[in-house]
């Protein structure tokens, strides 16, 4: 139920374009959510006032507004909902991270009554800052380099190892924030996240590909080039192989890790017909069903 | 709400249906820096201080110049937050 636009703004219904919007922009102001973050209560308001506005915001939307000439859910398509600037800035952000206050001087503004001096002869900790890369599966699986901008502007080599998972933190000491009084300065993290392949699909240790397959090459086997994350290798389909069979390309999968070696590729047959049947086709399978029948749906 | 890491200018123009020189204004006057500069590609922190930035200057108001004032206490108001919540954490130990 849409709450009376007139009401939320504190207009009349006789207000012009200009008091209307003067209205708004003052609502606005006063409860946008990036000016009251953790608010909830401010972000609900702020909803209400900019649905209202485009309620009513001109003489062609007030006329419609008095018809009742709009379409639940107007709300949901019309008002600025989120997402707000302050829903990622828990915690801080790179560009509260790249804020130049001095951490110090908030300390002591808190504890300025304490004996001792500003910080009350107490030590604490710089801020961790915590960074996000995303990278290739190709990349987790070989393993890279690449560089980042910390938010003090300095350059960061970050070396990627082979196998990495996915969220897989990094750890670079003393590259946050820095403490107060002698507290250690706080770490960097880089966050890992590996971006889905449309090819492949990360299983534990091994990778798997879906591999279609014509019927004559599924009854008849044959030689096909298969995709692997360093490039194609010939694979032997067997004849006679059946859908959903798996057949494994060794050591093409994730690495494990010190040395281990690597996990396997796993190749899922899939059975394709072909995109038209004609007649022929039909009547030879119809004929050829009724002397070798069999069930699959039987265990 | 689920959302990706990063996001292209033209993804970010189709679901926020904001201009493409809008975009590139914000990162002219810097007051937006994409989180891959090479690529172009922007995290949901740069979308969201874009849609900041419009809602000052296209519903409030704000002219050219105020703007990264304005960004600058917003990103001040957080800091000092993420700071306290940090030694508040630390004294509970």
């Amino acid at each position: 139920m849409i709450k009376d636009p007139y009401k939320t703004l504190g207009v009349s219904k006789d207000a012009t374009d200009e008091e209307i919007k003067k209205a708004y922009r003052a609502l606005a102001k006063k409860y946008h959510p990036d000016l009251n973050p953790n608010k909830k209560e401010a972000e609900l308001k702020f909803k209400d006032v900019s649905l209202a506005y485009k309620l009513i915001e001109n003489k062609e939307a007030r006329e419609k507004y008095a018809k009742g000439m709009y379409e639940e859910p107007f709300a949901d398509t019309t008002a600025r909902g989120g997402p707000f600037y302050s829903e990622f800035q828990d915690g801080g952000g790179r560009y509260t991270y790249n804020f130049e206050g001095n951490p110090e001087d908030l300390f002591k503004s808190f504890f300025s009554g304490f004996k001792g001096g500003g910080t009350g002869g107490m030590d604490v900790p710089g801020q961790d800052h915590l960074y996000k890369m995303e990278i290739d599966l190709k990349d987790a699986v070989t393993g890279i380099e690449q560089e980042i901008v910390l938010s003090n502007g300095k350059r960061l080599k970050v070396k990627i190892p082979a196998g990495i998972s996915s969220n897989e933190k990094l750890r670079f000491k003393n590259q946050g924030e820095p403490g107060i009084g002698k507290g250690k300065t706080g770490d960097a993290y880089v966050e890992i996240l590996i971006r889905p392949s449309d090819v492949f699909k990360i299983s534990g240790n091994n990778l798997e590909i879906e591999l279609p397959l014509t019927l004559d090459e599924a009854v008849n086997g044959a030689k096909i080039k298969v995709p692997t994350i360093e490039g194609s290798v010939n694979v032997t389909i067997p004849p006679g192989v059946n859908a959903g069979t798996r057949l494994r390309i060794k050591g093409k999968g994730m690495p494990l890790g010190k040395g281990q070696g690597r996990g396997d590729q796993i190749v899922i047959v899939h059975i394709v017909l072909p995109e038209k049947i004609d007649n022929k086709f039909r009547d030879f399978i119809k004929s050829w069903s009724g002397t070798h029948s069999y069930n699959p749906r039987e265990i | 709400m689920l959302y990706k890491t990063t996001y292209e200018i033209t993804e970010i123009i189709e679901l926020y249906h904001v201009q493409e020189v809008f975009i590139y204004d914000c990162i002219e006057k810097e007051w937006v820096t994409p989180v891959d500069t090479q690529k172009r590609s922007f995290d949901m922190e740069d979308i969201t201080r874009i849609l900041l930035i419009r809602d000052l200057k296209e519903e409030f108001g704000v002219n050219d110049e105020a703007v990264p004032i304005i960004l600058h206490l917003i990103d001040q108001l957080h800091w000092s937050q993420a700071q306290i919540k940090h030694y508040i954490e630390i004294l509970e130990k």
